[in-house]
């Protein structure tokens, strides 16, 4: 079997590079997954959790906010905005913040101008939530 | 001589205190450069990898598919002036200005400038000329550059890009070349162009863009802008800081010297006052002998 390989760069550092057999990503139109052998293409990404299974089996789960993805000839590169580990996670923090923002968001109506960087924000702090439990 | 022996005492005691001041000052841009140093190491795999990305796309890509790609006859040039906060750093802040004034004078003869100054020393040297700056910002670049600073900063520029107001934006800055060496750069950040290749055919369908090429562009063209001016705040901190380092090493060996030649000068007045002292001993006695 092939294998992938991948890396994850944010601006702050180098967060990922290795051999991996799959990668399941929030993509803008919806999560996908690539396999080696994969069609070469490139998208955006929304917020959301990426999950790599890396060449030994093991797994890794990353919080992604935002970036964009490319895959050519089982080579992926991931270009993010922000990422974050299981241990950067202040779960106190993102309940607070979660909670907060869904409240923002229900009073908000779909075409404010700023519905989507609110939405943004909850769907990044409460898949905070999602990856420390 | 000019100076009593408790003068020069003084003098010494206060340039040892000037001494140990830039000697503090020294080390503590020496840390600051090494931890910008490090954010610009850890930096380096994303531009370079952006960049890769941002050229191969672009390649094949018209530029009228993209409005930050589209190059027009330029009449309105805004530039982006990045300067530090503090001084004491050589001429790190005169040579930017110098570069900014000459560009201004020699190849935008004739055209709307429009500045966006970073920094104060930019700030209080245009507010002096009398010239009317577009956005002014101080405070930024304090200890770290950040990602939102430059974001902001640059949304703005784009926004003047898209609507047309402005023409062609450039960041005129320090680039870090080594602790002794900072270089100052004009870089060119809208509209994107990479080299002087003029493509014209879209032949990038190698590629399945989801959910279409647009937003992929629309998603990374503003992203490449605002790391450009976030890479450009980096070498500039660096290199406010190398500078700093080099002034404060300079000012630490000056004073050095100027101790030295005090306590020359000290030993002298010293000696002199005991030769003296010797000479009215002996007199006197000459005196009394007879």
């Amino acid at each position: 079997m092939s294998i992938l390989d991948c890396s994850i760069v944010t601006p702050q550092k180098k967060i990922f590079e290795g051999k991996i057999s799959y990668i399941k990503a929030p993509g803008k139109v919806g999560e996908f997954g690539v396999l080696p052998g994969h069609e070469s293409f490139i998208t955006i990404l929304d917020v959301g959790i990426i999950n790599i299974t890396e060449e030994n089996g093991e797994e890794i789960s990353y919080l992604l906010v935002g970036g964009y993805f490319e895959v050519t000839e089982d080579k992926i590169i991931i270009i993010a905005d922000e990422v974050y580990t299981k241990d950067d996670i202040d779960t106190q923090e993102a309940s607070k913040k979660a909670e907060e923002f869904k409240n923002k968001l229900s009073s908000m109506n779909f075409d404010d101008s700023d519905y989507e960087s609110t939405r943004r924000k909850y769907e990044k702090y409460s898949n905070m939530l999602k990856l420390a439990s | 001589m000019a100076l009593s022996m408790k003068d020069i005492k003084r003098k010494i005691a206060s340039v040892k205190k000037t001494q140990q001041i830039t000697k503090a000052m020294k080390m503590v841009a020496a840390a600051k450069l090494r931890k910008t140093q490090e954010a610009a190491l850890q930096f380096r795999p994303y531009i370079n990898r952006l960049e890769q990305v941002i050229s191969s796309l672009t390649e094949y890509t018209s530029h009228l598919e993209h409005p930050l790609l589209r190059f027009r006859d330029v009449k309105t040039v805004d530039i982006i002036v990045l300067t530090s906060d503090r001084g004491l750093c050589g001429a790190f802040n005169h040579n930017v200005l110098k570069e900014t004034e000459q560009l201004i004078k020699n190849n935008f003869a004739g055209k709307t400038i429009n500045l966006t100054l970073i920094g104060k020393f930019a700030n209080n040297y245009f507010k002096f000329r009398g010239v009317e700056p577009k956005h002014t910002y101080s405070d930024i670049l304090k200890d770290k550059a950040d990602y939102l600073d430059a974001s902001n900063i640059m949304e703005n520029a784009i926004k003047d890009f898209i609507e047309e107001k402005t023409d062609e934006i450039y960041i005129v800055y320090n680039k870090f070349i080594n602790v002794l060496v900072q270089k100052v750069v004009v870089k060119k950040v809208l509209p994107i162009s990479f080299g002087d290749t003029v493509p014209t055919e879209q032949t990038y369908d190698k590629f399945e863009f989801e959910p279409d090429k647009a937003t992929v562009l629309n998603e990374l063209l503003p992203k490449y802008a605002k790391i450009s001016l976030y890479d450009s705040m980096l070498e500039s901190l660096a290199g406010e800081y190398a500078a700093r380092m080099t002034a404060m090493d300079a000012a630490t060996s000056n004073a050095g010297e100027m101790i030295k030649n005090l306590t020359l000068e000290f030993n002298k007045a010293r000696q002199a006052s005991i030769t003296r002292e010797l000479i009215e001993i002996t007199t006197s006695i000459e005196a009394m002998k007879q």
